[in-house]
């Protein structure tokens, strides 16, 4: 009699824990469908912008979104510090070699470079960039922009809306259309602690 | 008695143009009394004799024409006793007061845009200095320290002990050359643009030595490139100034990393010419310039056209600035080109070149 009464109460409560289970599991499912949605939505073959993103970057740039999509990521929102300076890929385009570049990786940046000038906005250093830091003066030349690197960092932005495009002066140039299309404006005299915060305000992650 | 003369300030609207009015006088040379005599004035003008504190009198005058204001305040006899005189001084002055206001608009973009070029090269070559010096010391790490680490110098030696020291000799010598820039940046603007003339003390010295000194603080930037650097010998004297020489030295020896082709030879030769003057000969493999060029690299602003079109072009400073100080040091330089192009490296044409210094 006892005995059965057990076995009772364990049928119910074997009943009650397959029930929440199952409510789990179902809740899991979802939101993993829509964090998957939410990603493949700003995925380079969805982004009308960015239709010359270069395919030999595919695998990379693949395994960096699966990445993304199991951290629950969208476009480095939610990233961390760590993540976005071990996967973000920095470009520099300035026609002195600034030591920044090596500031950059001393500080864990994994993908930084620099280009003097690009002959093209659709080379595979501007492709498989994130971040494109643009100088003012000296470059722009060889693509012919008549406002050099404002010319320059506008056509980048408009040709590639969702990468971050900064502008990187020596001067204060407050007044030029271009400050408002790009991303950030920084000056070149800015300490690496600055420039840092900088870009990883673009990606949501405040200074420590 | 103060002495017979005129003096005038010129505004336009609230801002003076120009004015040599003393400052017992411009209490009373004051443009805004215009306003209150205006009302009563339909001429917009003063026109009247005044004694001032110290009992000297003086002609006044004031007035005012399209926009431009003038308060002219004359002790000239002829000025006391004419006001039509006065008024016809003043009217001549005020026909010209939109040319003067135009000059001085002109010099002062002049001087700004001078100092705004000489401040971004300053800004550049700082900038480039911090962060060489941020990559071997923990002012370049962007993580929390622990201020119980500043106890000691290790946190500033650990950083040098894990880098490797050829690279630390190459920053501390493009820091060496960014600062001999900065010096000589700032020596080259008080010269060019505040008139301040360069402070020669003629001595005996060295040509290898003048030459070597110059050479040695621009060598690891064109080891950087690869530049095999081939050196003659000469025990010759030259009387020169050191300083002024090194700074003219610098800016061609600037010149030559900017342009030279990586991986080849820069050749520094010491000869004598016929009349017994030292020569300095630089021979290298170079960005081509035309034949009809040689001379104007030195003009003020020029930039050769290759140099243009390879998107290399600087201000035009550089070898005018060098040419200028070695002719205040009787010295001369040319530059030859063989006229024919030898290499394409880049989509840049390179050609051989030679800058010859005379010394007197």
């Amino acid at each position: 009699m006892i005995m059965d009464n057990y076995v009772s109460m364990f049928k119910d409560y074997y009943e009650v824990a397959v029930i929440i289970l199952a409510i789990i599991g179902a809740i899991a499912v979802k939101s993993r469908k829509k964090k998957e949605s939410v990603s493949s939505e700003n995925s380079p073959q969805n982004n009308t912008g960015e239709n010359s993103e270069n395919p030999q970057d595919g695998d990379k740039r693949e395994q960096t979104y699966i990445k993304v999509i199991n951290a629950g990521i969208h476009n480095g929102v939610n990233m961390t510090k760590a993540e976005i300076k071990q996967d973000k890929k920095v470009l520099f385009i300035d026609d002195n070699n600034y030591p920044i570049i090596k500031l950059l990786k001393k500080n864990g940046w994994n993908h930084v470079k620099l280009i003097n000038d690009p002959d093209s906005l659709n080379s595979d250093d501007i492709t498989s960039a994130d971040i494109i830091f643009v100088d003012v003066i000296g470059v722009g030349k060889v693509l012919g922009f008549q406002d050099q690197g404002f010319g320059l960092a506008i056509a980048l932005k408009e040709s590639y809306p969702n990468k971050k495009v900064i502008l990187y002066s020596q001067e204060k140039n407050n007044f030029h259309k271009a400050i408002k299309k790009v991303d950030a404006a920084i000056e070149k005299t800015s300490n690496i602690y600055d420039i840092e915060n900088e870009i990883l305000s673009l990606f949501g992650v405040g200074a420590e | 008695m103060a002495n017979r003369d005129f003096y005038y300030s010129l505004w336009e609207g609230d801002s003076c143009l120009v004015s040599n009015i003393p400052d017992n006088l411009k209490y009373y040379a004051n443009v805004k009394s215009l306003e209150t005599i205006e009302a009563i004035n339909k001429k917009n003008t003063i026109n009247e004799v005044i004694n001032v504190s110290n009992g000297d009198r003086y002609r006044l005058t004031i007035k005012e024409e399209k926009g431009y204001k003038i308060a002219f305040i004359s002790n000239i006899q002829d000025h006391i006793r004419s006001s039509k005189l006065s008024i016809a001084d003043v009217n001549s002055i005020l026909s010209r007061a939109k040319m003067i206001d135009e000059s001085i608009s002109k010099a002062k973009k002049e001087v700004r845009d001078n100092f705004s070029k000489f401040t971004h090269n300053l800004k550049t070559l700082c900038t480039m200095s911090i962060q060489d010096i941020e990559v071997f010391s923990p002012t370049g790490s962007t993580a929390d320290l622990k201020i119980s680490k500043l106890s000691d110098w290790k946190i500033y030696v650990s950083e040098l002990e894990s880098e490797d020291k050829t690279e630390l000799a190459k920053t501390l010598m493009r820091i060496y050359k960014n600062m001999q820039h900065v010096q000589n940046d700032i020596m080259v603007y008080e010269y060019l643009f505040d008139g301040i003339s360069i402070t020669k003390k003629p001595n005996d010295h060295s040509i290898h030595k003048i030459i070597t000194r110059s050479v040695l603080c621009c060598a690891s930037i064109l080891l950087e490139k690869g530049v095999r650097i081939k050196f003659g010998n000469s025990t010759w004297p030259i009387k020169i100034d050191y300083t002024s020489s090194q700074v003219a030295l610098f800016y061609i020896m600037d010149n030559i990393i900017k342009y030279i082709k990586p991986n080849t030879d820069l050749d520094i030769k010491f000869e004598k010419n016929k009349t017994g003057k030292i020569v300095v000969i630089f021979e290298m493999e170079s960005l081509f310039v035309e034949k009809s060029e040689e001379k104007k690299i030195f003009e003020e602003g020029y930039s050769g056209r290759h140099s243009v079109h390879a998107n290399m072009s600087g201000k035009g400073l550089g070898m005018y600035t060098a040419k200028k100080i070695l002719e205040e040091n009787n010295a001369s330089i040319i530059f030859l080109s063989t006229g024919e192009p030898t290499d394409a490296f880049l989509h840049r044409k390179y050609g051989k070149n030679k800058i010859m210094i005379t010394f007197n």
